[in-house]
């Protein structure tokens, strides 16, 4: 057992991770500090949410490219809404979860019912979602958010107060990233559902003879990422505390990093939560090393560029080595 | 060898020849709703100068779709390689009066005006302009060397190497120009994108020589055959004899060939280069080349067929133009158009194995 953990794609990132982080810290000496730890944890958390449900569409083979269009829309209407009367942030997370979960059934339906490539699909509804609210909108961004979403992101699950006077503490942002995260584990590791999906990314035709509802484990599937998306929309909320109809927009290629660095591979039923999360912090600490070692911003995207090249190419490394070690046994 | 003679497309298959119904119908609807603006000469004339840079993504595009694959990057590829192309052209053509430094910057910002500095003339001119189109089309020709590497030689899936090199790209071409463009280009080279041969837009005959070289590249040679083998079923390719990774590299470098000649017509058209144009032109490219009939896996579609594809796209989205729909309205339709053109495009091939099975 300890040694499987040893040979995982998991301890193999968090070993990078932690090897990183003391290099940096080397270079900039403000890297390996509570504060900054704690800071990455919270601006993390809206990718994180994001990527967990990205990962378990990944993990039954498909890919989902209109999850920040969703995420866009029910962050749009949600908070719309509920500038019409006294609202509050539970109704928020709920309305946007909801409508998050209402668009993805719509991916569900189209590739469930007509049996058309995710991608295609995806590529297709990301533009007809945000295109749609685009057009119907009067004015598509909200720059007075009521004051209860910025409360609740300067709000602590413990903290305490440097010499300075700067507050420091586990963010309730990332706490709730982090019981999505948990919630989705137990799924995939205890219920019949979770094996579900992941028999769906290991082989369609054998999930189905092994006597699997396909067409229920889709439907969730799709629903559970546009929930997670709409959910990460109104934590975005909170966090810079106005709506803006393209900020998320391009944010599909860092959640698939991500989640492609966190271990999972489009051939589906591969990776972890725990994974998938090592993957975002992963992509948060290099960026914020990028900062803190004054690396202009335009560099960005050549990095992202790198690590998603870097990380499907030593995936798909490791399932060439799968195949040939599997070919030996049957041998 | 497989009998390739059976495999071989044909030059009007039964969807093409719906899609020149397609054709007719877009092209008599708008001219009869509004024909004194569709068809008046300057929305022909823009169209026939917007269509062709369009037109030869869109035929990059198809290339690495036919083979199974896609490849994302190509709208930032084009960016990278039209950068190059006219840091090449400017700091030839004036030569002394901008540094390359300025030119980083965007020459205009730092007050030179390339008016004042006459740039060379006749056959040096023209030894430049070919040098800096030669420097696009290898540089995107690179960009798919790279992609075809990541994807044959690495084995990672199509849309993960291209989605990772999009961004690589798109990052090489800002680190380049701080996102600030790229303009004045000398006259020779924006004849490129602007200029007339016999009242003949000059876009559009490299878009129509482009067209049939793709086709009879496709159609005629060997490693035509062979991308619509590996398209259609990799693994009897492989079994057959065929090399799928050399055949999948040189597939990825000659969708980078196109998107270089792309590049050029784009850049020389709107006279400057930035990072980000045609962003837009990455979906409707997608779109075009299953309206076409090119086969979401892979394997099947004619050249002649994305034509069509082109034609109707560019025809609607004029007709868009005239009746004032915004851009986002139009990526509704877009998007509602790729996912209803898969649709049929899956039921048909269905539809009539169930019609076989009655007869």
């Amino acid at each position: 057992m300890k040694r499987a953990f040893l040979r995982s794609h998991e301890f193999v990132l968090l070993a990078i991770l932690i090897g990183f982080s003391v290099l940096v810290n080397a270079i900039s000496k403000s890297f390996l500090t509570a504060e900054n730890l704690f800071d990455i944890l919270k601006s993390s958390s809206i990718m994180g949410t994001m990527a967990i449900g990205v990962f378990v569409v990944m993990l039954s083979g498909g890919i989902d490219l209109s999850f920040p269009a969703i995420a866009t829309v029910s962050m749009y209407v949600a908070v719309r809404v509920l500038l019409l009367f006294d609202g509050n942030l539970p109704l928020a997370f709920l309305m946007a979860s909801l409508i998050g979960a209402a668009l993805g059934s719509v991916n569900a339906f189209l590739i469930h019912r007509f049996k058309i490539p995710t991608m295609i699909v995806t590529l297709g509804t990301a533009s007809i979602f945000h295109g749609a609210m685009l057009t119907l909108a009067d004015v598509p961004h909200i720059y007075s958010v009521p004051a209860y979403f910025f409360e609740f992101s300067t709000k602590y699950i413990f903290s305490w107060t440097k010499s300075g006077g700067t507050t420091i503490g586990f963010s309730t942002l990332a706490f709730l990233m982090l019981v999505i995260a948990a919630l989705t584990w137990l799924l995939l590791r205890f219920t019949m559902l979770g094996k579900g999906i992941y028999a769906l990314g290991g082989n369609p035709e054998a999930a189905k003879r092994a006597g699997f509802n396909i067409t229920r484990i889709q439907f969730f599937i799709y629903c559970f990422v546009g929930l997670l998306s709409g959910i990460a929309s109104i934590q975005y909320v909170c966090l810079v505390r106005h709506v803006h109809p393209f900020n998320l927009m391009g944010l599909q290629l860092d959640v698939i990093a991500a989640v492609v660095l966190g271990g999972a591979s489009l051939a589906g039923g591969s990776g972890t939560v725990l994974g998938t999360l090592l993957g975002v912090w992963m992509i948060y600490a290099i960026r914020n090393s990028l900062v803190l070692m004054r690396i202009p911003s335009y560099w960005d995207p050549v990095v992202i560029g790198l690590i998603i090249v870097a990380s499907t190419a030593i995936n798909a490394y490791r399932q060439q080595l799968r195949k040939t070690e599997t070919r030996v046994i049957n041998a | 060898m497989p009998d390739l003679k059976t495999a071989r497309p044909r030059l009007v298959s039964p969807r093409s020849a719906t899609y020149i119904i397609a054709f007719v119908v877009v092209f008599a609807v708008l001219a009869i709703l509004q024909p004194s603006k569709f068809l008046s000469r300057t929305n022909i004339q823009q169209m026939a100068f917007q269509l062709p840079e369009f037109g030869v993504l869109a035929l990059a595009m198809m290339v690495a779709m036919l083979s199974g694959g896609i490849d994302l990057s190509i709208t930032f590829s084009s960016n990278l390689a039209g950068i190059a192309s006219a840091l090449v052209l400017l700091s030839l053509s004036y030569g002394g009066a901008v540094d390359f430094q300025s030119l980083l910057k965007g020459i205009m910002a730092e007050g030179v005006s390339p008016a004042a500095v006459t740039a060379p003339t006749g056959i040096v001119m023209l030894g430049i302009v070919l040098l800096s189109v030669l420097v696009a089309v290898a540089v995107a020709g690179l960009c798919g060397l790279l992609n075809g590497l990541l994807v044959a030689k690495v084995k990672i899936p199509p849309i993960l190497a291209t989605l990772g090199t999009m961004k690589l790209y798109e990052g090489l071409s800002l680190v380049i120009t701080r996102g600030s463009p790229i303009t004045s280009f000398p006259k020779p080279y924006l004849f490129i994108g602007s200029g007339s041969v016999l009242h003949v837009p000059f876009p559009l005959i490299v878009f129509v020589l482009c067209a049939i070289a793709v086709s009879v590249f496709l159609r005629k040679t060997p490693l035509g055959f062979s991308i619509y083998a590996v398209g259609e079923n990799p693994t009897a390719a492989r079994f057959s004899g065929l090399r799928n990774d050399r055949i999948l590299m040189k597939t990825y470098l000659v969708t980078g060939l196109l998107v270089g000649v792309a590049a050029v017509l784009m850049i020389s058209r709107v006279d400057s280069v930035k990072v980000g144009y045609g962003n837009s032109y990455l979906l409707q490219a997608v779109l075009v080349v299953i309206l076409g009939g090119v086969s979401t896996r892979g394997g099947s579609g004619t050249v002649l067929g994305v034509i069509f594809g082109i034609l109707i796209l560019r025809m609607i989205s004029s007709g868009f133009n005239i009746i004032g729909f915004s851009n986002h309205f139009r990526n509704v339709i877009w998007g509602s158009m790729l996912v209803l053109v898969t649709i049929v495009n899956n039921a048909v091939p269905a539809l009539a194995d169930r019609l076989k099975a009655r007869r």
